[in-house]
């Protein structure tokens, strides 16, 4: 378990920053809870991305979980798009250009691999594609991403 | 693709090494609650060592008098086994025998101290909050929102400023952009002229500062990003103090020695802080913890308890 905890808090941290300290030791417990529940099923090979598929949806849960809060308070809110987490975190205004100008799937697979530093076939276990389709996601999300920090250079 | 690949990777806001705080509570959270099935290798290794070891360790450390007039019945909206929290009879020291997979819990009874818990409100207007931060910071220019929870000011220069209360209590950011940031003692300054109820000393170094509560240390900080002694990026909470209970403790010198006197283990120090929790009627509360450090033959550990009864912080709105 240590082995991953670091690894696991981190990925959770670049998701939900900044998450108190609290609320981030509370997913960490609760994707180990999970883990340790469907020990069974994790792969031999495979065990990093298989539990941090399983912090991606205990992330994901806990985001639906807020939202349904905030509906449950009856508040007036306008919708559109929630910030993302490079948008409040990266101080590198090229890097925030071009990471919000990706699509969110542009962008996870990115980020997967250069924050999380998951390899290919690793990127594809977590988000349960096959390794072509996520080399051609990560290809494609690179190309994205360096057109738009050249762009920033450029204007 | 180099240099934008480089800077995205220098981007990275997980750069340093997360542990949990308390590996005890958190191994005896997971082995407690979900199944336990046939393990191989080293997973089961590391479990069962830090299930073993959480045997050794007090986790509950709990104290208030029963008879305390008014005590607010409060009730927790997260999973209880967030905090450790005593189950045995009020007003006595109790604790369990040593199991592989139980932690020891205690309960100790009331003593002369009083310890305040601090209810917290969210500032009346996200917009303002912005706008105050961001002229205590030099960030003026465009404001934007999203959901109507958060709030931005951008400047021309990339410097931002952002009011977030998606998450339990409120947060407020800043990134210097392409622009110099403030020094750590003018942001420090810019928290104070902020209202927000809590006052904090920066360093001119990378690190998360306690925020302190009417005198009081709390769990809480503000993580600040400091190179070449300017401020590049920091976050923290943002709450107003609304209400007060005070609550009788046990003194943590008393705690210590009981601690000391009933475990198979060596506390060495028993500090009474104050943590945030968000309670079932979506309250936001600084409650009084203990924070405790001691270890158990060659093995360090650290703990935090609630200080306040259980019975008490369950009441009957959960």
């Amino acid at each position: 378990m240590r082995d991953y905890e670091s690894a696991v808090g981190n990925y959770l941290r670049r998701r939900l920053y900044p998450l108190s300290n609290a609320d981030l030791d509370d997913l960490v417990a609760e994707t180990f809870t999970i883990v340790w529940r469907r020990f069974d099923a994790m792969p031999s090979d495979a065990e990093l991305p298989w539990i941090i598929g399983v912090a991606r949806n205990v992330l994901h849960n806990a985001q639906r979980s807020r939202h349904r809060r905030i509906a449950y308070e009856g508040a007036v809110r306008v919708h559109g798009d929630s910030p993302s987490t490079e948008d409040i975190v990266v101080a590198d205004a090229r890097v925030r250009h071009a990471l919000e100008a990706l699509r969110a799937d542009e962008r996870e697979v990115l980020l997967l691999h250069a924050w999380d530093g998951l390899s290919v076939a690793d990127v594809a276990r977590v988000l349960g594609v096959s390794t072509d389709a996520a080399a051609v996601r990560l290809s494609r999300a690179r190309h994205h991403f360096r057109t738009h920090f050249d762009e920033w250079d450029e204007s | 693709m180099r240099d934008a690949f480089e800077a995205l990777v220098r981007e990275d806001p997980a750069s340093a090494t997360y542990h949990h705080p308390d590996p005890v509570s958190l191994a005896a959270r997971i082995v407690a609650t979900g199944r336990q099935p046939s393990l191989p290798g080293r997973f089961r290794l590391a479990i069962a060592g830090a299930a073993t070891a959480s045997g050794l360790v007090v986790v509950g450390l709990v104290a208030a008098l029963s008879t305390a007039p008014a005590l607010p019945q409060l009730a927790f909206a997260a999973n209880p086994t967030t905090f450790a929290a005593a189950k045995t009879a009020e007003g006595t020291a109790a604790t369990a025998a040593p199991s592989p997979t139980r932690p020891i819990e205690g309960t100790f009874g009331p003593g002369d101290s009083l310890a305040s818990a601090y209810q917290l409100m969210v500032p009346a207007s996200g917009l303002a909050a912005t706008m105050a931060l961001g002229d205590a910071l030099g960030v003026v220019g465009t404001i934007g929102g999203y959901n109507g929870t958060v709030f931005t000011e951008t400047s021309a220069t990339g410097a931002r400023v952002v009011y977030d209360t998606t998450t339990g209590l409120a947060q407020w950011r800043f990134q210097a952009g392409s622009a110099s940031g403030p020094s750590p003692a003018k942001l420090a300054t810019a928290i104070a002229r902020q209202g927000w109820g809590y006052t904090v000393t920066i360093g001119s170094t990378t690190a998360a500062n306690p925020v302190v509560v009417d005198g009081s240390t709390t769990t809480l900080s503000v993580h600040v990003t400091v190179r070449d002694g300017h401020v590049i990026a920091a976050t923290g909470p943002a709450f107003v103090v609304a209400g007060l209970t005070n609550y009788r403790l046990r003194s943590p010198t008393a705690a210590l020695a009981a601690l000391s006197a009933t475990q198979p283990t060596t506390a060495s120090s028993v500090v009474l802080s104050w943590s945030a929790y968000t309670l079932a009627d979506h309250m936001e509360w600084l409650l009084p913890t203990f924070l405790y450090h001691g270890h158990s033959g060659d093995r360090a550990w650290t703990g935090q308890s609630l200080a306040v009864q259980t019975a008490t912080i369950k009441g009957t709105n959960g």
